[in-house]
């Protein structure tokens, strides 16, 4: 069984095993190890990608339901030259660590921050809710969400 | 794997994914919903080596519609576009609040009402409890015909479901009277829940109980309807601390489980509390069930 | 020194180098390295907790398909340890944990590799499992290390046996004497503590290969001069045999400070003659952490009638699982915090590191420190009670100052807990300490002091000035996420050398190029590499300026380093880039280079206070002062906390930024610990969290913006007066939400973690837990 779908703009076909998680084979057919493998069950968001514009636990998605599908991953995210707004306000912010858990957190709050522009603290906290971090606390994060909040330039991404 | 040997199915029609599940050669095939207990099965243990069945391309299992004054929910329909697609009717607030409380946003969007239903030895569903207060029917289709029924009676049943046996809808009567949805959890969201109480109230002109479903979930192993409760609160006004007090009074019906997250000691001690939070919610006139 | 730099030019916000590409999926760690030509290994691991191996056969899963080559102790007969080698790779005839690797096995597919590890024949005899510490302390008890008395000791000086594998003791003055006096107030505690994961993102994770002889390692690791020096050991080869490469490194927390994985994919590279990788699966790294240990801890002190503590005695149980590990080490640390933070007039304090058949425990963000400042300060607010005062006033009449003795005796520099308790209390004062909200929750609040120190010790740097004025910083040094490599390091180099920052190359840890290094952890890396870095930077400056006094043709007393130029002091612009200095001195004398030291200076204690210690003294003490208020629900026992301020003792501040994001990311890791995170070991030895289903970390909705100030000043051997700042913000965490939760509840808080469950109990009245739930 072959699966096709596009891969950050790129048409693709996998013809491996289809019960096979989207991750594993990001991470080991694609190479695209910007999605990380934390939990395996949900619960981190530190494989979170977005299939067809929704964020998803890439953990916990067969392939063979992405026939067809458009996915995401951090590397399809902002240009070579620019960082996309919520990651742009990461740096700006000085908030990152081990940087694990980012790709999966600006993937959830790319996606939060152009449905919610103007969101409250608890607002960007619920959207956290399945993005775990176990290096900064979280709240220097939001510090940085929060930055972007009704923003002259709302949150949508530079895509190449 | 060869070519014969498929591991993975779309079929378009029940009639079609019935029959796969119905060969289980070369090895046992299960229906796929949203993925997301499935795609654990390794972590808890279970073999994997299944043929997947995924329901995503049979349209009639994705729709809402109105029946009769009353919902018929497709069985893929995700948490996030039920609790979309439920209005403000106070009866549906139960099941608002579990679809949009329950787990998280990327998990919210993929897990489906179905899934969550047939998630055998899954202890601590948000849905079940919310649907049974409802007093929801679920239809089940077999090669050999369909059958409809309570909640209750299917999970009665579910640890011993034929393999090629699909739930295909879950039933709504029409919306009659307060619905609220309690869940106690040891952070603040993000996690299963510790104990769930899930009610639906009816009350007269003189703010006394008519009707009265109170559902429980993750207290014992498998979620249950509390009727003792029910018959103690009944023809009485709709009152939190009366409710407590009663729920108080008859812990001794319950057999809370032991876990790893926490002991049948700690799960009795909640529920009082936890009954009292959502029958608050029931006489609170502002809008219920928003999500956490 | 001579042109001694102005150190204000490294204080700066600096922001991190390494975070857009962190930010774009970009940044490979040891987890990502893994490429298509690469086997993958896994390792079989015993799944009961105590047992005789009566049959180990490997010739089923030898040719099975993809297997490419297994290793078994055979391969590596070495122990090791610290302070007694106890501990070998695999289990041999013996299993002592659950989860202890038996054969590792390297195959083209992770599939393959456990389908061969499945088809490992293991037979056992069982025994039954010494798991908790009062099992193991039993008369009768069976002993985890029959052989203990044949092991190495690398550190000699301590009391072993039995189950007790060491023993540290602080004995200063005459305790007896004074609890016996009949003008003292005795109060006595009795608490215990569970164990903490660190879930590092990054699990444990390695890739090895073996060429020319020699073993190249590349590994998630805080410290690869460890690594390097147990695989050698282990392996029985030469040190220099070990090449040890450190990529980006996601998340250490401690655990990484010792060799973990890195033997056995060193085995299977030399066998297989491929490159191997080999990473623990999450449920792996949940059921085999190195955990903080869990502990009981005893103390007794006895107060005059002025609240003064004229003696303090204390016993401490430290549950170093199956084999001795960092406990061994940390057993020193008990002299140092829980009998730190006060003047004591006599003190006596046996500290035990005891085996249970469990899986070893390790290094964890200020270690023993988190628990022993738990006991320490709800100890202390119990004397309060005890002897009327108000636990403020007594602090700040007890808190060690400026000339003060230790609990082994050295002498303490410089009032520093003192004016940092009035910090806070001046910001926050105290209205209540408990009460009633409006809502019907019991209020608590609670003020705690701490002490931790900086892990010094060797370190070694290299400074190479390049031709376009920039210059590389080589040291082993590892970036695990604090951002001390990022920035404190390349601010130091740079205010060193007058140029900016990002003309500061740092090399990743390779210790074929770098010199020896104890590690990253302690929160050491800021002050020993950073005063290696110094001064191999002084020597840099030294070879410029000698050189660019001759082409300037004045003495090198008058010149500066600044703005990337070397220029005559006080008369901007009359001097010369550092690039046409670095192109004479090409010419000339040759390339810049400079190499730099440090170690421990050695703080002295009272002779024969201690005993069986690995520091007798403290060379750099951190100290912290916490305060918090909390609202707690009487039924859940669901502890919401309502502010949380810490006032932090730095030295000197190089990275404001980024010190605020250690205090919020230790704060909540604290927070994790007191309340929600839980170890249970089932009956049949396993851990029964795992994944992150069971093990309940702070999500985003759990946690409160922490409020700081930095305290500066106090007196620090770091460079430019700096002293760690990443570790020590957990320290008093446990203690200070303890402290305001019994505020709160009334009731004596003995536990950790306060999960929502034991807070109930607590108040329910009923003694569910007066041990740490273990069976
Ligand atoms: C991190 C995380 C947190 C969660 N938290 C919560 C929570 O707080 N509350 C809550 O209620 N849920 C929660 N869930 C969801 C829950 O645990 C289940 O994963 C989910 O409900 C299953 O739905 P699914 O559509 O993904 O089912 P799948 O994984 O696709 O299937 C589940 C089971 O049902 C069977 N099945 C599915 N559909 C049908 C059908 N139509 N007919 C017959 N059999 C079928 C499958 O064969 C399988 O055995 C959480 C899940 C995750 C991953
Ligand atoms: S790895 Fe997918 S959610 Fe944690
Ligand atoms: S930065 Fe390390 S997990 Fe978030």
């Amino acid at each position: 069984m072959t699966v096709s779908f596009t891969l950050n703009g790129r048409a693709r076909s996998f013809s491996g095993d289809p019960r096979a998680s989207l991750l594993e084979v990001l991470r080991d057919t694609y190479r695209l190890t910007g999605a990380k493998e934390v939990c395996g069950e949900g619960f981190c968001g530190a494989c979170m990608v977005r299939i067809d514009g929704h964020p998803a636990t890439a953990c916990l998605v067969p392939m063979g339901t992405l026939e067809g599908s458009d996915l995401r991953t951090i590397e399809g995210i902002g240009t070579e030259e620019e960082l996309n707004p919520v990651q742009q306000a990461f740096v700006d912010f000085d908030v990152v660590q081990c940087g694990m858990c980012f790709p999966g957190m600006v993937m959830t709050l790319t996606h939060f921050m152009k449905d919610n522009p103007q969101p409250t603290r608890e607002d960007v906290k619920s959207a956290l809710t399945g993005n775990i971090c176990r290096c900064t606390g979280y709240e220097r994060i939001i510090d940085a969400v929060m930055s972007l909040s009704g923003a002259a330039q709302p949150v949508t991404e530079a895509q190449p | 794997m060869t070519q014969t040997d498929v591991v993975f199915h779309r079929p378009e029609t029940i009639a079609a994914a019935l029959s796969i599940l119905s060969s289980a050669a070369p090895r046992p095939a299960i229906p796929l919903a949203g993925g997301t207990w499935i795609m654990r099965a390794a972590l808890r243990g279970e073999d994997t080596d299944k043929t997947f069945v995924s329901l995503a391309n049979i349209a009639s299992l994705h729709s809402i519609e109105n029946t009769g004054g009353g919902l018929t929910i497709g069985a893929m329909v995700s948490h996030t576009a039920l609790a979309q697609a439920l209005g403000a009717d106070p009866a549906h607030a139960g099941l608002r609040m579990a679809c949009a409380a329950s787990a998280n946003p990327a998990i919210r969007h993929r897990a489906t009402i179905g899934g969550n239903l047939c998630s055998d030895g899954f202890m601590a569903p948000d849905l079940v409890p919310a649907l049974m207060a409802l007093g929801a029917m679920v239809t089940l289709q077999a090669p050999s015909g369909e059958r409809r029924l309570p909640i209750a009676d299917f999970l009665r049943g579910r640890g011993a479901r034929p393999a090629a046996e699909l739930l295909t809808h879950v039933h709504l009567p029409p919306p009659r009277g307060t619905a609220a949805h309690a869940r106690a959890l040891l952070r603040q969201a993000g996690e299963y829940p510790v104990a769930v109480v899930s009610v639906l109230a009816g009350c007269r002109d003189d703010a006394t109980c008519q009707s009265l479903r109170i559902a429980l979930s993750a207290v014992e192993p498998a979620p249950r309807r509390w009727e003792a409760l029910e018959n103690a609160l009944l023809d009485r006004p709709l009152d939190p601390e009366a409710a407590r007090d009663a729920a108080q009074a008859r812990i001794q019906d319950l057999q809370p489980r032991d876990g790893v997250d926490a002991s049948g000691w700690y799960r009795a001690r909640l529920l009082p509390q936890l009954v009292q939070r959502a029958f608050a919610d029931l006489t609170r006139p502002t809008a219920k069930g928003a999500p956490q | 020194m001579k042109n001694a730099h102005d150190p204000s030019l490294a204080v700066m916000d600096l922001p991190r180098r390494d975070a857009r590409d962190k930010l774009r999926g970009r940044t490979r760690y040891t987890v990502d390295q893994a490429g298509p030509e690469v086997l993958h290994a896994v390792l079989l691991r015993a799944t009961v907790a105590s047992a005789r191996i009566t049959r180990l056969d490997v010739t089923p899963a030898l040719t099975m398909e993809g297997v490419h080559a297994i290793a078994t102790h055979g391969d590596a007969p070495g122990l090791h340890g610290i302070g007694i080698a106890d501990h070998p790779i695999f289990a041999s005839d013996i299993v002592r944990y659950h989860g202890e690797p038996l054969a590792v096995i390297a195959a083209e597919t992770l599939a393959q590799a456990r389908r061969a590890a499945d088809a490992v024949i293991v037979e056992y005899e069982a025994m039954p499992p010494v798991l908790t510490l009062q099992a193991a302390l039993a008369p009768d008890a069976r002993l985890v290390h029959p052989g203990w008395e044949g092991y190495e000791v690398l550190h000699p000086g301590a009391t072993r046996g039995g189950n007790i594998a060491w023993e540290a003791r602080v004995d200063r003055g005459d305790t007896d004497a004074a609890f016996a006096r009949d003008d003292v107030t005795i109060v006595e505690g009795t608490y215990d503590v569970g164990r903490q994961n660190h879930l590092s993102f990054e699990p444990r994770a390695v890739i090895a290969s073996y060429e020319d002889g020699r073993f190249h390692i590349q590994t998630s690791t805080q410290a690869p001069w460890t690594v390097k020096h147990v695989v050698a050991r282990v392996l029985e080869v030469p040190e220099s045999a070990v090449r040890v490469i450190v990529p980006a490194v996601g998340g250490g927390f401690g655990l990484k400070f010792d060799c973990s994985l890195e033997p056995y994919a060193a085995i299977l590279a030399r066998k297989s003659g491929r490159t191997v990788s080999l990473v623990n699966s999450r449920r792996e790294e949940m059921m085999t952490c190195l955990c903080r240990e869990n502990a009981e801890i005893h103390i007794r002190s006895a107060i005059d009638a002025e609240g003064e503590i004229v003696a303090r005695e204390a016993s401490v149980l430290m549950d170093c699982g199956a084999y001795g590990g960092e406990q061994v080490f940390l057993t020193t640390m008990t002299a140092h915090t829980l009998a730190g933070n006060y003047r004591l007039g006599a003190a006596k304090i046996v500290t035990r590191a005891v085996y249970t058949n469990t899986p070893p425990n390790g290094a964890f963000r200020a270690c023993n420190g988190v628990y022993n400042t738990f006991a320490l300060e709800r100890h202390t607010d119990e004397i309060c009670k005890a002897i009327g005062m108000d636990p403020i006033t007594f602090r700040r009449r007890n808190v060690i100052g400026d000339g003060d003795i230790g609990a082994t005796g050295q002498t303490f520099q410089g009032d520093v807990l003192a004016p940092m308790l009035d910090r806070m209390i001046d910001k926050y004062p105290v209205e209540r300490r408990s009460g009633r909200l409006p809502d019907g929750r019991l209020y608590g609040r609670a003020t705690t002091v701490g002490t931790w120190f900086i892990f010094v010790g060797p370190s070694a740097a290299t400074v190479n000035l390049n031709a376009d004025g920039s210059a590389t910083l080589v040291t082993a040094g590892v970036e695990i996420g604090s951002g001390t490599m990022m920035q404190s390091l390349p601010q130091i180099v740079a205010a060193n050398l007058g140029i900016h920052p990002d003309a500061v190359i740092v090399k990743t840890a390779d210790t074929d190029a770098a010199g020896r290094d104890l590690g990253v952890g302690g929160g050491r890396t800021t002050v020993s590499i950073g005063a290696a870095s110094e001064a191999a930077c002084a020597e840099v400056r030294e070879k410029l300026l000698t050189v660019a006094a001759r082409l300037l043709q004045t003495n090198t007393a008058a010149l500066v380093l600044t703005n990337g130029r070397v220029e005559i002091d006080g008369k901007p612009g009359s001097g010369m880039t550092l690039k046409s200095v670095i192109a004479e001195a090409e010419l000339t004398t040759g390339p810049i280079a400079g190499s730099g030291a440090f170690t421990a200076p050695g703080t002295t204690a009272m002779p024969g206070c201690a005993t069986g210690h690995f520091i007798d003294a403290i060379d750099i003490p951190v100290f912290a002062v916490h305060d918090c208020e909390v609202a707690v629900d009487e039924i859940s026992g669901r502890c919401e906390i309502l502010s949380y301020r810490v006032v932090q003792d730095v030295g000197r501040a190089l990275n404001r930024r980024a010190i605020h994001r250690q205090i919020q990311g230790g704060v909540v890791q604290g927070i994790g610990y007191a309340l929600t995170e839980e170890v249970t070991i089932g009956p049949d030895g396993a851990v029964g969290q795992t994944g992150l289903e069971s093990y309940r970390v702070p999500l985003a909705g759990d946690v409160l913006p922490i409020d700081f100030e930095l305290y500066e000043g106090a007196p620090s051997l770091g460079p430019l007066g700096t002293k760690g700042a990443g570790e020590v913000p957990i320290l008093n965490v446990a203690a200070s939400l303890a402290c305001a939760i019994a505020n709160a509840t009334g009731k004596q808080v003995t536990s950790l973690p306060m999960t929502p469950e034991r807070i109930a109990t607590l108040i329910a009245g009923e003694a569910r837990y007066s041990v740490p739930p273990l069976t």
